[in-house]
């Protein structure tokens, strides 16, 4: 047996062994963005239980609005049918012509749905099926943390040095820069108070961390880098599982949680949309919602699939509460402001970080 | 002839073309919250304008000035290093240090940024460095250093490997002469090994530089979003904010440095090898 | 004085190539640990014990398994590809001085010099204005351009330390130009063109920013799916794949050192 015989004998057994096989979608399913841990798990068994319907479940690469990227460059053949979203996403799938209408028919389990929940375009239609209502706010790793954070004041502490991981701009549609708008006399129409402060911020050097995709930041928390940062439920609930965490909320008007929905938009150039719609009708029915939700640790937008346990800090009653104590930015005008606002933190921001 | 054909065509196609769309985006208007150019828009040089404002300044001197004192460091340490391998006399030895070096550079480049980040990041011996010199692990000056360890974990197998050809270069007779004639060891290499390895150094200096300059992954994992090189502002226009022009605009001028650099190392070694030939 | 210097002098070189060479290994092996942590999450060095449930979970995780499959598939095809245009044009290349040869050769290996995010990022403008690609195609495409110039650069090395006589010789003899380049020219830069292959097949497994943006849901590289792993889940199997990509690739390698031997594709330069 010379050489070559050894070379091509090994890697044919190497090939065997590994039991490798290239991977195309079959033909017959459908394709679906979803996000990564615990999203794509849940969806998965979600679509399992259906069993009608072959789903591929793909993670994002990056933020959930890169996928608005991707649609881009390959439509009107996109390589997937449906995504899964929120709410500062969904206007610019609308506007693009993207998201394919839903009815009552197509969806009924939409009607248990309060509708406000829905995302509309401008003639009315329905261009969402919500799944969650979820939220995000600051919060802190107890023990870790030098100081107990309790108002927006906090974050300039003097003891909080390389403490926090930041947000980059573009995560959860630069939520944390209105919140910070919101604590000094801004919102998210009028962000130069929030620039300043997190000009300001910046300049304390306490800033240790800035992330640019929320598995980053939870990592940074779990692994002891950082300890204080601005975070959405289900991250916080899979940093809460490594180390204790507390969500800042409803202990001061200066940190507002902030609430949105999530849901499915199914695209407009899927050749399965009828399937797609009978998957996403059994996956808002109430128990599938349930679990779902508990998985992700989200409320159900089926107001059939009662409440979610150990998500009380979302949870806010009574008009006053809510208006001291959580926000609901105008998420339209949130979505086109994406390319100002990073190009503003690359800007103004990053070089006082240096 | 005929059998360049094909490999032209392609790479015409391929690359030509897409270059020249890159142009055309990097001159067209966008809209904010919409996706990619708006191609009912005028044509525009604001884009361009926008990137040479002093705010994009830290961008600039981080991609440099970081890759050169990577690529710098990769040739001082490696040299050695290169020398004792192009000098041993055992096949056998060779082949080792060769398989090794090679080996290295075959080993994913994402399994190396993700080893140094395990390493020498804040869950390694980053927290203990840090203390040791007094400044803290999340200072500018920490991030930097880390993303210099990753540039050089990436570069310092080419260097080797090239400055071995390098060292090659160089007739041991004539270092045999030098010490015979009395010179040092030390000498020998600052007079004699040194300044004909000279020009190879530079170039390969250069060759190091280059492709830092292009690096993504390294300041990506590394960089924490605080360094944060050109390719990855290139990546964040395109995946995070759906703004191609600025996107189309930074990569031409990224394009433009990189050929700048390629231009100096490809006279190098041009000139060395004419003046080798003559 | 000098002995002592020149002492000074080994010595300090001794140590700068025994860091060197620590420098090198050490982050890999600190990797190797941390893929066989037993920990839930990324937690500070050193894992208080090891298991193999990272090395489980991978198994079991489709994307990478099928990202695995796309990644040789489409370095393979890639490669069958360039070397069937590359070694034409290596040769035609070689052939003697004339004019544009060095600007063109310049233009077939410029998709090495090029940084991968603007490649990637042109070549998704140019697929999108064409409306109609495959994410297979897209990849093959640009994987096909990027290992073009190993392949040339190997064909072109091969050339220049050969004897043209040989060939010439074997014309005048009789054999026709086809004749000779089979049976003269090929076998001897047989090793170089080995080489170049083995280059391009490395290059095109591990490459990452170009294939960023060409890839889609259907198809996926195994170095973006890391990526793609590393920023949307917080566990150490990503760790786990690294090390199992590292070892195929260092057995890979050992396989071809022992046919053909690594250090003789470096050539041991003229003095050697």
């Amino acid at each position: 047996m010379d050489r070559r015989e050894l070379l091509i004998g090994m890697a044919g057994g190497v090939a065997a062994l590994s039991g490798i096989q290239p991977g195309f979608a079959e033909e017959s399913g459908a394709v679906a963005m979803e996000w990564g841990t615990p999203y794509i798990e849940a969806s998965r068994s979600m679509s399992e239980r259906f069993g009608k319907l072959a789903v591929n479940f793909v993670p994002y690469e990056g933020s959930a609005a890169g996928v608005l990227a991707k649609i881009k460059a390959t439509w009107p053949n996109p390589p997937f049918d449906f995504v899964d979203n929120w709410s500062a996403v969904f206007p610019a799938l609308i506007r693009e012509g993207w998201a394919q209408t839903v009815s009552v028919t197509d969806v009924p389990n939409l009607a248990d749905v309060p509708e406000q929940l829905i995302a509309k375009d401008d003639k009315g239609n329905w261009k969402s099926i919500p799944r969650s209502k979820s939220g995000a706010g600051w919060g802190y790793a107890k023990g870790k943390s030098p100081i107990e954070i309790k108002k927006i004041d906090d974050l300039f502490s003097s003891n909080l040095k390389g403490q926090i991981a930041l947000p980059g701009p573009t995560q959860n549609s630069g939520l944390h820069i209105v919140s910070l708008a919101l604590a000094f006399g801004g919102n998210e129409r009028n962000i130069d108070p929030g620039f300043k402060a997190l000009a300001d911020l910046a300049k304390t050097g306490n800033v240790g961390r800035v992330y640019n995709v929320f598995s980053e930041g939870v990592a940074s928390i779990t692994s002891g880098e950082t300890s204080v940062t601005f975070t959405d439920a289900s991250s916080l609930n899979t940093i809460a599982a490594s180390v204790p965490f507390i969500p800042v909320a409803q202990t001061d008007s200066s940190m507002k949680v902030f609430l949105w929905t999530e849901g499915w938009v199914v695209l407009a150039s899927s050749k399965k949309k009828k399937e797609i719609f009978d998957l996403l009708n059994f996956s808002i029915s109430p128990a599938e919602a349930r679990a779902f939700n508990s998985a992700i640790k989200a409320s159900a937008a089926n107001a059939k699939a009662g409440p979610i346990e150990g998500l009380s800090w979302l949870d806010i009653q009574g008009d006053e509460s809510f208006k001291k104590f959580a926000y609901v930015p105008d998420f339209d005008y949130l979505s086109a402001q994406g390319d100002a606002w990073a190009k503003r933190f690359e800007a103004e921001i990053m070089p006082l970080l240096r | 002839m005929l059998g360049l054909a094909p490999a032209v065509l392609l790479t015409a196609f391929l690359l030509l073309i897409p270059l020249g769309l890159m142009l055309h985006e990097s001159v067209q208007t966008y809209t904010p919250g919409r996706i990619g150019s708006d191609e009912a828009g005028p044509l525009t040089l604001e884009n361009f304008r926008e990137i040479l404002t002093v705010s994009y300044l830290s961008y600039f001197t981080d991609t440099f000035l970081l890759s050169m004192i990577a690529a710098i460091v990769a040739v001082i340490v490696c040299f050695p290093l290169a020398y004792r391998i192009a000098r041993l006399s055992g096949r056998r030895a060779r082949a080792m240090w060769i398989f090794f070096l090679m080996s290295l550079l075959f080993v994913s480049a994402l399994a190396k940024v993700y080893a140094i980040s395990v390493s020498f990041g804040p869950v390694g011996i980053l927290p203990y460095v840090t203390r040791a010199i007094g400044i803290s692990q999340n200072s500018l000056l920490a991030i930097q250093g880390v993303v210099i360890i990753g540039l050089l974990h990436y570069l310092m197998p080419i260097v080797t490997l090239s400055l071995i050809g390098a060292v090659q270069g160089v007739n041991p007779r004539l270092l045999d002469a030098s010490q015979s004639l009395g010179a040092s060891q030390l000498e020998t290499h600052l007079l004699i090994t040194l300044p004909l390895c000279g020009r190879a150094l530079l170039s390969t200096f250069l060759f190091a530089t280059t492709l830092s300059i292009s690096a993504f992954v390294i300041p990506l994992i590394l960089g924490r979003g605080r360094v944060a090189f050109l390719s990855n502002l290139i990546y964040t226009r395109f995946g995070e904010i759906s703004n191609y022009p600025s996107g189309a605009a930074f990569a031409i001028v990224l394009l433009s440095l990189v050929a700048a650099a390629l231009a100096c190392t490809t006279f190098l070694t041009r000139s060395r090898r004419r003046k080798a030939a003559a | 004085m000098r002995r002592a210097i020149d002492k000074a002098g080994a010595v300090l070189e001794r140590v700068t190539v025994a860091l060197v060479c620590l420098f090198l290994v050490a982050p890999i092996i600190a990797l190797i640990f941390m893929s066989l942590d037993s920990r839930a999450y990324l937690a500070p060095f050193p894992p208080p014990s090891l298991s193999l449930r990272w090395y489980a979970k991978l198994l079991h995780t489709d994307l990478l398994l099928k990202a695995a499959g796309n990644t040789a598939l489409i370095a393979a095809t890639a490669t069958a590809t360039a070397l069937l245009i590359g070694v034409p044009a290596g040769l035609a290349l070689s052939g003697g001085h004339w004019r544009g040869r060095n600007l063109l050769t310049g233009f077939l290996m410029s998709p090495l010099a090029i940084p991968g995010v603007v490649l990637g990022f042109c070549m998704l403008l140019f697929w999108a204005k064409l409306q109609f690609s495959t994410g297979f195609l897209r990849l093959y495409c640009a994987h096909t351009v990027l290992t073009l110039p190993f392949i040339l650069r190997a064909v072109m090395g091969g050339t220049d330390g050969l004897n043209r006589n040989l060939a010439s010789a074997a014309e005048s003899l009789g054999a026709t130009p086809t004749r000779s380049l089979v049976d003269i020219t090929l076998p001897l830069i047989r090793a170089n063109i080995v080489a170049g292959v083995v280059f391009a097949i490395a290059f095109s497994i591990d490459e990452i920013a170009v294939s960023l943006f060409l890839t889609d849901p259907n198809i996926t590289t195994l170095p973006v799916a890391m990526v793609s792993l590393m920023r949307s889940s917080f566990d150490l199997s990503v760790a786990a794949a690294a090390v199992a990509l590292m070892v195929t690739t260092v057995l890979a390698l050992l396989v071809l050192h022992l046919i053909f031997g690594m250090d003789r594709i470096l050539g041991r330069g003229q003095y050697g």
